[in-house]
C-alpha cells in the first residue's frame, strides 16, 4: 500500500476496523439478545396461551367450586344483615326528615261562582256544565313546621291511567323534537289532526290530556295576601328539556313555527302561549308540558309543578310556619274518570320524596338474613359436624369401639 | 400372450405354472406368465362362462383366449364351483346357480309372529337379498348391509326435493348413451357433445348456493314448530288493534333466532363446502386425445366418457365401467367401506369381449355404450356395449367400479367414467345425519306445552282484568269512553267508537295483544340455545384428549349432535362382544390334535403404536413332532418327488393327522394372498416411469430387458441365483419350521450353500423378515411368486439354464435390494416379505397366521386351485373341487380338495365343535373315541379360558361317492326353487361321518380397562347386556373376565328347547326370586339370615345357584344376579305369540347383567327395543360390526366402535369411540355432565322467561290491564337474547357439579342421571314458582317504592329491568357449581352488554325506533340513589329463599354429589387421598379355577363354572323353608 503512508498508517487502520468489527459485534449479540429475549417471551406466551387453549378445550380450567353449606354461608348472611339494617335505619332517617304537605283540591270551591242559592259552587261541577268556563278556587293550608330549604311544588292526580297502552303510546317524538311539522306519525290518532287536516301542536292524547290547572301559592298574612314565587323551570329532566324537546324552526307563534298546527282539541291555549314570558320555556320546551309528557309508572302520580323561589325574602330557608292558601285556576275535569287532583309541598332528599317503605324494608331484610345466619349457625353447629367427623377419619384414627 | 401359451396344450394360463406336480407347461407360456407378475390370486373364467347370459357367453367365446376357455373347460369338472370370495354377487345369482350365501339370520331365530312388526324391515332386506347376495362370506360376521337403509332415506330426500323445491327431478328411466371422449373430436360445443348432457364430476353436497342460502334457510327453519309460533306473533303485531310493540321491534327475537340458527348453518355448509372443495381438487389421471397419454386432472373436471387410469388404493374418482385391469383376467378390487362401510374386497372385472385380442388400448376403445339411467341402488347396473358385428356385450355391476371406493389388490385399472359427479352411486346416496330427540328434550316439550297453557291463562286473566276495567267505565263514564284513552282507531262514527270500547271487544282484542305480550314465557330463544350449548358440549367431547386411542390414533366421533345429555341418562347398555369388549384380534392359543393339548404362549404386542399383530410363540413338542415327520420325508427320498405315495404318512396316523390339522388351517378358509405391495409404472402425472415398469410392474418386461443396466445386475446375480436354483430344485431345506426365534434352528450339510450367498441377500432378509423362524427358509424369504415361479420353472426337467435370462432379471430385482427399491416405494417393510393375507374375519387370519409359522405356507389361492408349502414337500398345488362356504346354520364351512399325488378327494372341514362333533363318524374304535373325548374335554377347557374353539375334520371321499354327491349338488345348485334349503340339504350329506382331526382355541384378548369400565358401569347403576354371538361357555367366561359376572353372582341360565320349557324356566325363575325375596325380607325382619335354596327344574338344564345372603345384603337387592339366555330360548322369548316377553323382562330386571349368546343381529335388536318400550328404559348399544347395526340404530343411544370392522357401525351410531373403555369416561363424565348441565339451564330458562313475564303481568294490576309495559319495547326483546342468555350458555357448557376425577372415582353419582333427578316433573314447577314468587318481589317492593311518585314509567322500568337482570344473575350464579373464568367472564359480559346496550340505545337513539323515546333513561336511573338501593334490597330478597333453601339441603342432607364433592375437598384440605384411586388390574382372562378340569365336563360342561358360589340342588319343598 504505497499511498497509505500520507494517510494514517496502516495498523492504526486495522485496529480501527477491528474496533468497528468488535462494535458490529457488540450490536449484534446485542441485538440477538434482544431478539432472544422477546422470542423466549413471545414463546412463553404462546405457550401460556396454548396451555389456555389446551385446559379450555380439555375443560380443565383451574375452577373455583363452592359447596352451599351451612358454614360457607354463615357469613354472607351475616355480612348482609350488618350491611342492610344499619343502610335501612339511615335511610328511615334520611326519608323522615322529608318534609311534605298534600291539600286535595278536588272538591274545591269556586270564589267567583255561586249556586242560585249564594252557596259557593264546587268547581267540578262548573266546568262539568260549561269546560270554557274559567273557575277559579281556593284552599287554605297551614304550614305547623318549618320545611327546609328547597321545597317544590307538585301536582298529583290519582286513577290517572298514564301508563295505558293506548294512552302511552298516543305521542310523537319527532314532533316534539321541532323535525316535521306538517304530519305526524299514525299513533297519535285521533289526536293527529283536526278535521281539516291540520296538525295538532303536540299530537296524541297525552298532549290532549294535559294538566291545565294553574296553580299559586299565597301567604296569608295580616297585610293581607302575598303570592309567593314560584319558578316555572328546572323541574323537567336537564336531557330532556335539552334533546327530546325542541322548536320547529321559526318565531314562536301562529304565522311562524306552528303556522300549519292547530292547538290540541282540549286545550284552552295554544304550544306558543304556554309561557308567553319566557321564549326558552315556551312551545315544545315549556317544561310542564315535558314533564307531562314523561308518562308516569302508576295511575296515582305526582308531577312536580313548581320549585319554590328561595330568593323570596322570608322563604330563604325554606317554607316557614304559616298560613297559606292555594289559589287554582281549575279548569282539568277529573270526575270522568273518577280522579282526585292534590297539591303537594315537599322537601327532597337523595331519595327524592318521602319514602319510609325503603328503611323499613332494608331493616327486615337485614333482620331475616341476621335470622338466618344464626339458624345457619345452628345447622352448622349441628350437621356440620357429620361431614367433618367423615373426613377425619384416617388410617390414624382409632377405632372408637 | 395366451395364444402362445394355447401351444403347450395344457389349457393352463401363465399364471397356472406354478403347479409343480402337473408340470407341463411349455417354455413359451413361461414368458408369457412373465408378464403377468402380479398374477391375481383370485381368477375367474369358467365360472362366467358358465354362468353368464348364453349371449355373453358367445361373444366371449369369440374373442377370450384360448387359455381362458380352456381353463373354463377344466373348471366344468367342478361345476359350479365358485370360490368367490367376495362380492360375486349379482353373477351368482343371476347365473342361477353357484353358491348362494344363506343368509346368517333368521330362518330358524325369528319367530313367525315377528314379521308384522318388523314388515317394513324384512321387506327392505329382501330387496336388498334379491337383488344381491353380497353378505360376506366366511366367517364374517357382517351379516346385513345397510343399503336399505341408504336407499330409503335418499328417496325420502328426493320426494321432498320434489314437492318442496320444485325442483325438477330427471325422470330417466331410459337408458343413455355414453362415448369415450377422446373419439369425438375436439371443440365440439357442450351441447352437441353426446356426453353433453351428463354433469361433470364435481360435486356439490352443500346446501345452499350464495344466492339461494336466504330464502332456502329460511323456509328450513319455518318447519320448525316454534319459529312458525314466533312468527304467528309477529303476523299479530301486525294487526293494529291487536299491536302491542313497535312492528319492527318484535320481529328482532325471530331474526335473532333465525340469524343465529342460519349462521349455524352457514358454518356447517361453509365446512361442506371446504370438504367438496378438496375433493374436487384432488387429481387423478386422464386419458387426454391430444397429448396422447394419460394426463394429471382434477376430479371435478372429470367427465362422462373419459378413460382413467387409477392405481392400486387410489380412491374411485367416478363410477367407472372397467376397461383393463393389470390383472390378466381382467380382475380387480374395490373396497367399499367409505360407500357401504364393508371393508372387505369385492370383485369387479373388466369388460371382455371388445377387442378379437383383449388387448385393451385406449385409443381404440371407440364404443359406444348404452347403460341405465343413474340410480340411488348401489349394486344395480345394467348396460351394454353394441358391437359393430351387431351382437352386444353386456355391462353388469361387475364392471362397474364405485365412486368413493378404494381400488384395492390390483396393480392398475383403465376404466370409462360413466356416471359422474353427482350422479354417481354415491353422491345419490349421501344422506345426511340423523336427528334423535333426546329424553330430557321430549320432557321439556312437554314443559314447552305447559308454558302455552300457562301463557292462555295469563292472557285469560289479563283480558278478563282489561274487560272489567273497560266496563268501569262503560258504567260510569258519561259516553262509556276512557277520558283520557284514545280509542283504538280512527273511528268514524259513535257505533263503532262505542263498539270500539266495548268491554267484551276490549277484552278480546287485548287477550291478543297478551299473547304478544307475554310470548316470551315461551321461551324462543330457548331452542336455539340449547343447540349451541349442545354444540359446544359435543366440540369438548371431541376435544377430550382422553379419548384418543393411540395405537389407532383414532379419537371420539359424535355423529348425533342433539343427544349429548342421553350419555348422562343412560340405564340399560347393550354391548357386542367380539370387537366391542376384546380386541378382535384373534391370536391362535391352544390346539388340540390327537387328543394332545398344545398350548402356545400369546406375545402380547406391547408397542401401542405400531399396527403389527399380537403373535404367539411356537410349541415346542409340536414342532419336534413335526419335524419327526418331516425328516423321514426329506432324507428318504431328497429332491425326489416321482414316488409320491411313499411320501404320504401312514394313513390315520397320528402324524398325518398333524399334517391334515395344519393343512386344514391353511387351505380350509377364503383368505386370499396378497403377494406384496402393488405397484404401478404410472406416476401421479400420467407418465410412464421407465425404471419402475423395470422393476416389478408387467408392463414392459421385455424392454427391460433389453436395458443393459438391468442385464448387467441380472448377469451378476446369476450366482445367487444359481445357487438357490440348485438348492430348491434338489434339496429340501430341512427344517422350513424352524424353531422359536431363540433356538437355532438345525444345520444340515445341505444348508450350507446358502451361506454361500451373497451377504446382501441374508443381511437383507435378517433385517426385513417379521419372524425370525422363517428367515432361513428359502421360499419364505422370495416370497414373491416371481421367485417360486422361478423355482418351479427351474425345477422342470427341460429347462435349460439358456433360456429364462428374464428370470435372472427378476432374481436380482428380487434379491438385490438396491434394485427391488425404486424411488417411489418404502424400503421393503416386512410387509414385502411375508406374504400379505386378507380375511374377512380375523379367527381364519388367525388359523393361516398360525399355520404358516408351523410352516404350512399359503402361498397363492385362486379359484380352482390352492398353493401351499408344506414341510417335507415343499410346494403343493391342490385343486379345489369344492367350497362349501360358511353360514350361521351349518356354523361350519369345508373344502373338498383333490390331493395332488394321490388323486385321493379329500373333504377337509372346519367349524364350530357343536356342528362338527355332531357329524363325526359314529363307527369308530374305542381308541379314536377316546381322541375324541380328550378333544371334547380340551375344548372345554378352551372354552373355559374364554378361547373360541374351532373343530377341525376331514373326510376321505371315495370316487363314487364324491361323483354321486356331484351330481346332486349340481342338481341343487341349479334348482330354481327352494334352492336354499336343497343346498343345505346338499350340504349335510357330504358333511358327515367326519373324521375329527383336532381343534383349535384362539384368544380373543380383552380390550384394555374392559373389566374396569363394565364395574364402573354397573356400579353406576347401568344394566349391563353382553349380546354375543359366541357359544355359551365362551360367552359365560367372557362375561366373567369382564366383569359382567362378579364371583358371587347367582347365575340364572335360559336353555330352553321349547315353548313351554321356556315358560317354565322363567316362571320358576320369578317364583324363586320371589321366594328369595320373602325370605329375604322375613330374615331381615327377623333379624336372621336364612340359607336359601334353588331347584333345578326338570327338563330344562339350568343351574340356580344361590350365594350366601350376608354377601348378597353387602349388594343390594338386584345386584347378584346374573342371566344367561341363548339364542334358541330368545326365539321363544321374542316370539310375540309366546307372551314371554313380559315375564322374561321381569326376569331380566331382577338382574344387574346378562348375557346373551348366539343371538343373531335381528334377536340384538329386537332385545334393544323391548328394554326400550316395555321396560321404558333409556338404552344404549355399542358394537363394532356390521352386525350390530341394526342394535345400535334401535338403541336411544347408539355407540360405535371405531374398530377393525369396517366403519358400517360407525356410520350408524351416534359416537363412535376406539376402544370400550372410552364409555366410561362419555357416560360417567361427559354424559353427566351434559344431562346436569342442560337440565339445570332449561329449568332456568323456563324460570329466567316466566319471571320476566310475570312482572309484565304484575304491572298490568297498575295499568288498566291495557298490555303496557313499562319496560321499554327494545328492553324487553333484547333482555333475553342478550343480557340474560350468554352465562346461561356458559354455564350449559362449561359447569361442571364435580370434576371428572370424582365422577370417575365414584361411579354412583352417575344415578342423578340416571334416574332423572334433576329435572323431575315438579322441578319445572318449582322453578316456576320460583319465578312467581321473585316477580312478585322484583315487581311490588319497586312498585310500593314508586307509586305516588314523580318516578315516569320507563324510569320504573329500568329499575326493575336493572334488579330483574341482578336477580336472574344471581340465581344462575347460585345454581352455578364450579367457577372458572369462562363463567365469571359471562356474567360480566352480560352486565357489559346491559350498559352498553344502554348507553347506546338511552344515549344515542331520541326519536328512532318510533317508540316512545327512551333518551336518557339509563343515565338518569344509574345516578339515582333510589334505583340502587331499589334493585339490591329487591334482588337480594328475590334470591333469597332459592339460596336459604340449596344452603339447607346442602348442609342438612346433601345429595351424593354435594357430598362427594364435600369428602373431595375434605380430603384435599386435609392433605390425604380419600381412597378413590381405581384398581388397576390387567385386564386378564378371569379363569375362576379353570385350571385342568376332567371327567364328566364334557357332558355337563359348566356346571361347575360358578365355583365360588355354593351350588345347592334342592327339592322345591326345602327351597322354602
Amino acid at each position: 500500500m504505497p499511498g497509505a503512508e500520507g494517510e494514517t498508517p496502516l495498523h492504526v487502520k486495522v485496529i480501527e476496523r477491528k474496533v468497528i468489527l468488535l462494535e458490529n459485534q457488540i450490536q449484534d449479540l446485542k441485538y440477538r439478545l434482544i431478539s432472544n429475549e422477546r422470542k423466549a417471551a413471545e414463546e412463553k406466551r404462546r405457550k401460556l396461551d396454548s396451555k389456555f387453549k389446551q385446559k379450555f378445550k380439555q375443560q380443565r380450567l383451574p375452577a373455583w367450586q363452592p359447596i352451599l353449606t351451612a358454614d360457607t354461608v354463615l357469613p354472607a348472611f351475616f355480612l348482609i344483615g350488618l350491611l342492610f339494617v344499619p343502610l335501612g335505619a339511615a335511610l328511615l332517617f334520611f326519608s323522615r326528615s322529608v318534609q311534605e304537605l298534600q291539600l286535595d283540591y278536588t272538591e274545591c270551591l269556586s270564589i267567583n261562582h255561586t249556586l242560585a242559592n249564594g252557596d259557593a259552587r264546587l268547581c267540578r261541577d262548573v266546568i262539568k256544565d260549561n269546560p270554557a268556563e274559567l273557575c277559579i278556587c281556593r284552599e287554605n293550608f297551614t304550614v305547623h313546621e318549618s320545611f327546609e330549604k328547597n321545597v317544590y311544588l307538585y301536582y298529583g292526580l290519582d286513577n290517572f291511567y298514564q301508563n295505558h297502552r293506548r294512552y302511552v303510546k298516543s305521542r310523537d317524538d319527532k314532533q316534539l323534537l321541532g323535525r316535521d311539522d306538517t304530519t305526524v306519525s299514525n299513533d297519535c290518532n285521533p289526536f293527529a289532526t283536526d278535521s281539516e287536516g291540520r296538525v295538532y301542536a303536540p299530537c296524541g292524547a297525552i298532549a290532549n290530556s294535559m294538566f291545565n290547572d294553574t296553580l299559586r301559592l299565597f301567604e296569608v298574612q295580616e297585610s293581607g295576601s302575598t303570592e309567593l314565587n314560584l319558578l316555572k323551570t328546572g323541574i323537567a329532566w336537564p336531557s330532556d328539556r335539552k334533546i327530546k324537546f325542541n322548536n320547529p324552526p321559526g318565531p314562536l307563534n301562529a304565522s311562524g313555527a306552528f303556522k300549519n298546527n292547530v292547538k290540541p282539541l282540549y286545550w284552552t291555549k295554544n304550544v306558543y302561549d304556554l309561557d308567553p314570558d319566557d321564549p326558552n320555556n315556551n312551545g315544545y320546551k315549556n317544561e310542564d308540558l315535558i314533564v307531562w309528557m314523561r308518562s308516569a309508572a302508576f295511575p296515582t302520580f305526582r308531577k312536580l309543578y313548581r320549585r319554590i323561589d328561595h330568593n323570596m325574602t322570608g322563604f330563604k330557608f325554606g317554607l316557614h310556619i304559616g298560613t297559606y292558601y292555594l289559589e287554582v285556576e281549575y279548569r282539568y275535569p277529573v270526575d270522568s274518570f273518577g280522579g282526585k287532583k292534590r297539591m303537594i309541598l315537599s322537601t327532597t332528599s337523595f331519595l327524592g320524596g318521602k319514602n319510609n317503605f325503603l328503611g323499613i324494608a332494608y331493616i327486615t331484610v337485614g333482620c331475616i338474613c341476621l335470622l338466618l345466619g344464626i339458624i345457619f349457625l345452628i345447622i352448622h353447629i349441628k350437621f356440620g359436624k357429620r361431614a367433618v367427623d367423615q373426613l377425619n377419619i384416617n388410617q390414624n384414627t382409632p377405632y372408637s369401639d | 400372450m395366451n395364444g402362445k401359451s394355447g401351444g403347450g396344450g395344457y389349457g393352463d394360463d401363465g399364471a397356472y405354472a406354478y403347479a409343480h406336480s402337473h408340470g407341463g407347461i411349455g417354455g413359451a407360456s413361461g414368458v408369457g406368465g412373465e408378464r403377468r407378475v402380479h398374477a391375481r390370486s383370485i381368477s375367474h373364467g369358467g365360472i362366467m362362462i358358465s354362468r353368464e347370459p348364453p349371449m355373453l357367453d358367445q361373444g366371449m367365446g369369440g374373442t377370450l383366449p384360448q387359455g381362458v376357455g380352456g381353463m373354463s373347460g377344466g373348471g366344468g369338472v367342478g361345476g359350479g364351483r365358485g370360490h368367490q370370495r367376495t362380492f360375486s354377487h349379482g353373477q351368482l345369482v343371476e347365473g342361477g346357480r353357484g353358491h348362494k350365501r344363506v343368509m346368517s339370520k333368521t330362518d330358524f331365530i325369528l319367530p313367525a309372529g315377528y314379521e308384522e312388526r318388523e314388515k317394513e324391515r324384512e321387506q327392505q332386506q329382501k330387496k336388498t337379498l334379491s337383488r344381491t347376495t353380497s353378505f360376506p362370506k366366511g366367517h364374517s360376521r357382517q351379516a346385513s348391509r345397510s343399503e336399505s337403509i341408504y336407499t330409503i332415506r335418499q328417496n325420502k330426500r328426493t320426494l321432498l326435493q320434489k314437492i318442496l323445491f320444485w325442483k325438477k327431478v330427471p325422470e330417466e328411466n331410459r337408458t343413455r348413451v355414453v362415448v369415450a371422449n377422446h373419439v369425438v373430436p375436439p371443440h365440439v360445443p357442450r351441447n352437441e357433445h353426446p356426453n353433453g348432457a351428463y354433469p361433470d364430476n364435481s360435486i356439490c353436497t352443500t346446501k345452499y348456493t350464495f344466492l339461494s342460502f336466504l330464502p332456502k334457510n329460511l323456509f328450513e327453519q319455518f318447519h320448525r314448530f316454534a319459529n312458525l309460533y314466533f312468527l304467528f306473533i309477529v303476523l299479530l303485531n301486525f294487526v293494529p288493534a291487536v299491536n302491542a310493540f313497535g312492528k319492527e321491534v318484535a320481529m328482532l327475537p325471530l331474526v335473532f333466532v333465525l340469524g343465529i340458527t342460519a349462521i349455524k348453518d352457514a358454518f356447517e355448509d361453509r365446512r361442506r363446502y371446504l370438504s367438496d372443495s378438496r375433493v374436487n381438487n384432488a387429481t387423478c389421471r386422464v386419458y387426454s386425445r391430444d397429448e396422447g397419454r394419460y394426463v394429471k386432472k382434477k376430479w371435478k373436471d372429470v367427465r362422462v366418457g373419459d378413460i382413467m387410469h387409477l392405481s392400486c388404493n387410489e380412491i374411485i374418482p367416478a363410477d367407472l365401467v372397467v376397461l383393463n385391469s393389470s390383472d390378466e383376467y381382467g380382475i380387480c378390487f374395490i373396497e367399499s367401506s367409505n360407500l357401504d362401510g364393508e371393508s372387505n374386497l369385492k370383485q369387479r372385472q373388466s369388460v371382455k369381449g371388445l377387442a378379437v385380442d383383449d388387448k385393451f388400448e385406449v385409443k381404440k376403445f371407440d364404443y359406444m355404450m348404452e347403460i341405465g339411467a343413474p340410480s340411488t341402488k348401489i349394486y344395480h347396473f345394467t348396460g351394454s356395449i353394441p358391437l359393430q358385428s351387431g351382437e352386444r356385450v353386456p355391462l353388469t355391476k361387475d364392471n362397474l367400479l364405485l365412486r368413493d371406493c378404494t381400488l384395492r389388490n390390483t396393480d392398475y385399472i383403465e376404466g370409462i367414467v360413466v356416471y359422474a359427479g353427482r350422479e354417481t352411486k354415491a353422491m345419490l346416496n349421501n344422506g345426511g345425519t340423523r336427528y334423535k330427540r333426546s329424553k330430557l328434550e321430549k320432557r321439556m316439550n312437554v314443559e314447552v306445552i305447559w308454558c302455552v297453557v300457562i301463557l292462555f291463562i295469563m292472557c285469560l286473566i289479563s283480558a278478563t282484568g282489561s274487560g272489567l276495567w273497560q266496563n268501569y267505565y262503560e258504567v260510569n263514564a258519561t259516553i262509556g269512553l276512557v277520558p283520557f284513552i284514545p280509542p283504538s282507531n280512527e273511528v268514524k262514527s259513535l257505533r263503532a267508537l262505542q263498539l270500539s270500547n266495548n268491554s267484551i271487544w276490549v277484552g278480546f282484542i287485548s287477550f291478543w295483544t297478551f299473547v304478544i305480550i307475554y310470548q316470551v314465557i315461551i321461551p324462543i330463544s330457548l331452542y336455539v340455545t340449547i343447540e349451541v350449548i349442545k354444540l359446544m358440549q359435543i366440540y369438548h367431547i371431541h376435544c377430550d384428549k382422553d379419548f384418543k386411542d393411540k395405537k389407532s390414533g383414532k379419537t371420539i366421533e359424535c355423529r348425533a349432535l342433539n343427544i349429548p345429555e342421553e350419555l348422562g341418562q343412560v340405564e340399560y347398555v347393550f354391548t357386542d362382544k367380539t370387537g366391542t369388549l376384546t380386541e378382535n384380534n384373534m391370536v391362535f392359543q391352544c390346539c388340540s390334535i390327537n387328543g394332545t393339548d398344545y398350548t402356545h404362549t400369546p406375545v402380547i404386542n406391547k408397542n401401542q403404536n405400531s399396527d403389527e399383530r399380537d403373535t404367539f410363540t411356537l410349541n415346542n413338542q409340536l414342532q419336534e413332532e413335526l419335524a419327526s415327520i418331516e425328516l423321514p420325508l426329506i432324507y428318504a427320498q431328497p429332491g425326489s418327488r416321482q414316488n409320491p405315495t411313499t411320501l404320504c404318512p401312514p394313513k390315520d396316523s397320528p402324524s398325518e393327522r398333524i399334517m391334515d390339522f395344519f393343512f386344514t388351517l391353511a387351505a380350509c378358509n377364503t383368505v386370499v394372498v396378497a403377494k406384496y405391495p402393488h405397484r404401478d409404472a404410472m406416476n401421479a402425472s400420467g407418465m410412464i416411469v421407465p425404471n419402475e415398469s423395470a422393476n416389478s410392474s408387467s408392463i414392459n418386461v421385455v424392454d427391460t430387458s433389453s436395458n443393459t443396466t438391468t442385464t448387467s445386475i441380472g448377469s451378476s446375480s446369476w450366482g445367487p441365483n444359481r445357487v438357490l436354483r440348485g438348492f430348491l430344485s434338489f434339496s429340501r431345506p430341512l427344517s422350513p419350521i424352524a424353531s422359536s426365534p431363540h433356538s437355532t434352528p438345525p444345520h444340515t450339510p445341505e444348508a450350507l450353500p446358502r451361506y454361500a450367498a451373497p451377504t446382501t441377500l441374508t443381511a437383507n432378509y435378517d433385517q426385513s423378515s417379521t419372524s425370525v423362524s422363517i428367515t432361513l427358509n428359502p421360499i419364505s424369504q422370495s416370497n414373491g411368486l416371481e421367485n417360486v415361479r422361478i423355482c418351479d420353472l427351474e425345477s422342470q426337467p427341460n429347462s435349460s439354464p439358456l433360456r429364462p435370462s428374464l428370470l435372472n432379471i427378476q432374481a436380482a430385482q428380487i434379491y438385490n435390494p438396491n434394485f427391488t427399491r425404486d424411488s417411489r416405494s418404502p424400503t421393503p417393510s416386512p410387509m414385502d416379505i411375508t406374504p400379505i393375507y386378507e380375511a374377512e374375519s380375523p379367527d381364519e387370519l388367525a388359523l393361516v397366521d398360525a399355520a404358516y409359522k408351523y410352516g404350512f405356507r399359503l402361498l397363492r389361492r385362486t379359484l380352482h386351485n390352492i398353493l401351499i408349502s408344506l414341510p417335507g414337500y415343499g410346494l403343493c398345488e391342490y385343486e379345489v373341487l369344492h367350497v362349501l362356504p360358511f353360514d350361521s346354520n351349518r356354523k361350519m364351512m369345508s373344502i373338498i380338495v383333490c390331493h395332488p399325488d394321490t388323486q385321493e378327494k379329500i373333504l377337509y372341514c372346519k367349524g364350530a365343535d357343536s356342528a362338527i362333533l355332531d357329524r363325526l363318524n359314529r363307527g369308530v374304535d374305542d381308541k379314536t373315541k377316546f381322541r375324541i373325548f380328550r378333544t371334547q374335554q380340551h375344548l372345554n377347557s378352551f372354552s373355559k379360558k374364554g378361547l373360541r374353539v374351532l373343530c377341525m375334520a376331514k373326510r376321505v371321499l371315495t370316487d363314487t361317492e364324491y361323483k354321486d354327491w356331484t351330481m346332486k349338488h349340481k342338481e341343487a345348485e341349479n334348482s330354481l326353487s327352494n334352492r336354499d334349503h336343497k343346498l343345505q340339504e346338499s350340504y349335510s350329506r357330504i358333511e358327515k361321518n367326519l373324521n375329527l382331526i383336532g381343534a383349535t382355541g384362539i384368544e380373543d384378548r380383552l380390550q384394555d380397562g374392559v373389566p374396569e369400565t363394565i364395574q364402573a358401569l354397573r356400579n353406576a347403576g347401568i344394566v349391563v347386556w353382553v349380546l354375543t354371538g359366541d357359544k355359551q361357555e365362551t360367552a359365560i367366561n367372557i362375561a366373567y373376565s369382564c366383569a359382567l359376572f362378579v364371583p358371587n353372582m347367582e347365575i340364572l341360565k335360559l336353555n330352553a328347547r321349547t315353548k313351554d320349557q321356556a315358560e317354565r324356566t322363567i316362571q320358576f325363575y320369578l317364583r324363586q326370586i320371589e321366594q328369595e325375596e320373602e325370605v329375604r325380607q322375613r330374615a331381615q325382619m327377623q333379624g336372621t339370615a336364612q340359607g336359601n335354596g334353588a331347584e333345578a327344574s326338570n327338563g330344562a338344564r339350568m343351574e340356580f345357584s344361590a350365594v350366601n345372603d350376608n354377601n348378597r345384603r353387602q349388594n343390594g337387592p338386584s345386584e347378584q344376579r346374573g342371566l344367561v339366555v341363548d339364542g334358541r330360548t330368545l326365539v321363544y322369548i321374542l316370539d310375540r305369540r309366546a307372551n314371554l316377553k313380559k315375564p322374561f323382562l321381569t326376569l331380566a330386571g331382577k338382574c344387574s347383567a346378562a348375557l346373551c349368546c348366539r343371538a343373531t343381529p335381528l334377536q340384538k335388536s329386537l332385545i334393544v327395543r323391548s328394554a326400550k318400550d316395555d321396560l321404558k328404559v333409556l338404552t344404549l348399544a355399542v358394537g363394532d360390526g356390521a352386525n350390530d347395526v341394526s342394535m345400535i340404530q334401535t338403541a336411544d343411544v347408539g355407540v360405535g366402535i371405531s374398530g377393525v370392522e369396517g366403519r358400517q357401525a360407525v356410520m350408524a351410531s351416534d359416537y363412535a369411540i376406539a376402544r370400550f373403555r372410552h364409555l366410561e369416561k362419555l357416560l360417567l363424565v361427559h354424559g353427566h355432565w351434559c344431562y346436569d348441565r342442560l337440565s339445570r339451564i332449561i329449568l332456568y330458562f323456563f324460570y329466567k322467561n316466566a319471571s320476566f313475564v310475570l312482572i309484565l303481568l304484575c304491572y298490568q294490576l297498575y295499568n288498566g290491564f291495557s298490555g303496557s309495559s313499562m319496560i321499554d319495547q327494545m328492553y324487553l326483546m333484547v333482555f333475553n337474547l342478550l343480557f340474560t342468555s350468554i352465562p346461561p350458555i356458559l354455564v350449559g357448557i362449561y359447569d361442571k357439579d364435580a370434576p371428572a376425577e370424582v365422577l370417575l372415582a365414584q361411579p354412583r353419582l352417575y344415578v342423578q342421571g340416571r334416574e332423572g333427578r334433576l329435572y323431575k316433573p315438579h322441578s319445572f314447577w318449582v322453578n316456576i314458582l320460583d319465578a312467581v314468587y321473585q316477580s312478585i318481589v322484583l315487581f311490588f317492593f319497586s312498585a310500593v317504592l314508586h307509586e305516588d311518585s314523580n318516578t315516569g314509567m320507563y324510569q320504573f322500568g329500568m329499575t326493575v329491568t336493572h334488579a330483574c337482570l341482578i336477580a336472574q344473575s344471581l340465581h344462575i350464579a347460585i345454581e352455578t357449581k364450579s367457577w372458572t373464568v369462562i363463567l365469571v367472564f359471562g356474567l360480566v359480559l352480560s352486565f357489559i352488554m346491559f350498559y352498553g346496550f344502554g348507553v347506546l340505545y338511552t344515549m344515542t337513539c331520541v326519536a328512532c325506533l318510533g317508540e316512545p323515546s327512551q333518551y336518557g333513561e339509563l343515565a338518569y336511573a344509574l345516578r339515582s340513589p333510589l334505583h340502587w338501593l331499589t334493585i339490591i334490597l329487591t334482588a337480594t330478597l328475590a334470591v333469597l329463599p332459592r339460596f336459604v333453601v340449596r344452603a339447607v339441603i346442602c348442609s342438612m342432607s346433601p345429595d351424593d354429589i354435594t357430598q362427594a364433592l364435600i369428602d373431595n375437598k375434605g380430603s384435599q384440605q386435609k392433605d390425604f387421598m380419600v381412597s378413590w384411586s381405581r384398581s388397576t388390574s390387567d385386564s386378564s382372562v378371569y379363569r375362576p379355577n379353570c385350571t385342568e378340569e376332567t371327567g364328566d365336563e364334557a357332558s355337563e360342561p359348566f356346571s361347575s363354572l360358578v365355583t365360588t358360589t355354593t351350588v345347592i340342588t334342592t327339592t322345591t319343598d326345602e327351597a322354602e323353608v
